[in-house]
């Protein structure tokens, strides 16, 4: 992205990057840029940050792969066992 | 098969995550947490046949892990209780208890609230992901939740990075105007 003003789907995509810090200081800057004149994308821009917070704030978690294969290898084996009984 | 409502072998794919996360935020040990959602599905194909289909899976399977965890908090307080030492410091004496500890700010009760707060949230979340397309909800809890990198989940599953942003995108989306409705 050599140019200073992104376009839409341009913009899209950096803003969904930074939500995993994972987007450059240059890169941010053109969105900053590109948000003042799209409303749109300001819009969108602001709710991709009140997400990220949300999902900060809520200290969700899951399942690692791990424990999760064990699981499903155990309920494999049981729903075998009962599918047997009936 | 007599219940066709019923697919028990996709439960672990469908519903564990919600089920952990549920469990977590109510017994703070992450194994026993495991162990219990272990047990809830074991439970629920037992009694896979009473499934009537008045509510969802997930709320049946939900309903059952409630129970478990009660049930987990019966048995070790009943331990607790014959174990547990009381200590009355102020019944000597007509002097009142008037110890430093007591005198610090109660932080718990102060946060309480925010954290019935979060946990209710983190339960929207899932009920909103759980709408998303399977993929979409598999990328974004990978990416989101487990904080793996770009790299890793596009080895794991086989796609582009620029397919992984686009699902990112689209999960993104579908998420937050589904938030908007339930939460904020």
């Amino acid at each position: 992205m050599g140019k200073l003003f992104l376009n839409c789907k341009e913009a899209t995509q950096v803003c969904n990057k930074s939500q995993y810090e994972e987007s450059s200081f240059l890169e941010r800057f053109k969105l900053k840029l590109h948000t003042i004149f799209c409303s749109f994308c300001k819009e969108h821009t602001k709710k991709n940050h009140q997400l990220t917070n949300a999902i900060k704030q809520s200290n969700i978690t899951c399942l690692d792969a791990k424990s999760k294969h064990g699981m499903r290898d155990n309920v494999e084996k049981e729903l075998h066992k009962v599918l047997k009984q009936q | 098969m007599a219940n066709n409502k019923i697919d028990a072998s996709k439960w672990v794919d469908r519903y564990s995550d919600y089920l952990f996360n549920y469990t977590i935020t109510r017994i703070n040990d992450a194994e026993l947490a495991k162990d219990i959602v272990q047990d809830t599905f074991f439970a629920g194909l037992k009694s896979m046949k009473n499934f009537k289909g008045e509510a969802s899976e997930r709320t049946w399977l939900a309903s059952i892990l409630k129970r478990k965890i009660i049930d987990h908090y019966r048995k070790t307080n009943s331990k607790k209780g014959q174990a547990e030492v009381r200590m009355s410091y102020a019944s000597n004496d007509d002097e009142t208890g008037d110890w430093l500890e007591e005198r610090v700010e109660d932080t718990f009760f102060k946060n309480a609230d925010l954290n019935l707060e979060n946990t209710e949230l983190s339960e929207a979340i899932y009920l909103c992901l759980d709408k998303l397309p399977e993929k979409q909800a598999q990328v974004f809890k990978m990416k989101t939740i487990q904080d793996y990198d770009t790299e890793v989940i596009c080895n794991e599953l086989n796609i582009t990075p620029s397919n992984l942003w686009v699902i990112i995108h689209r999960a993104r989306t579908a998420l937050s105007s589904c938030l908007e409705k339930n939460w904020f």
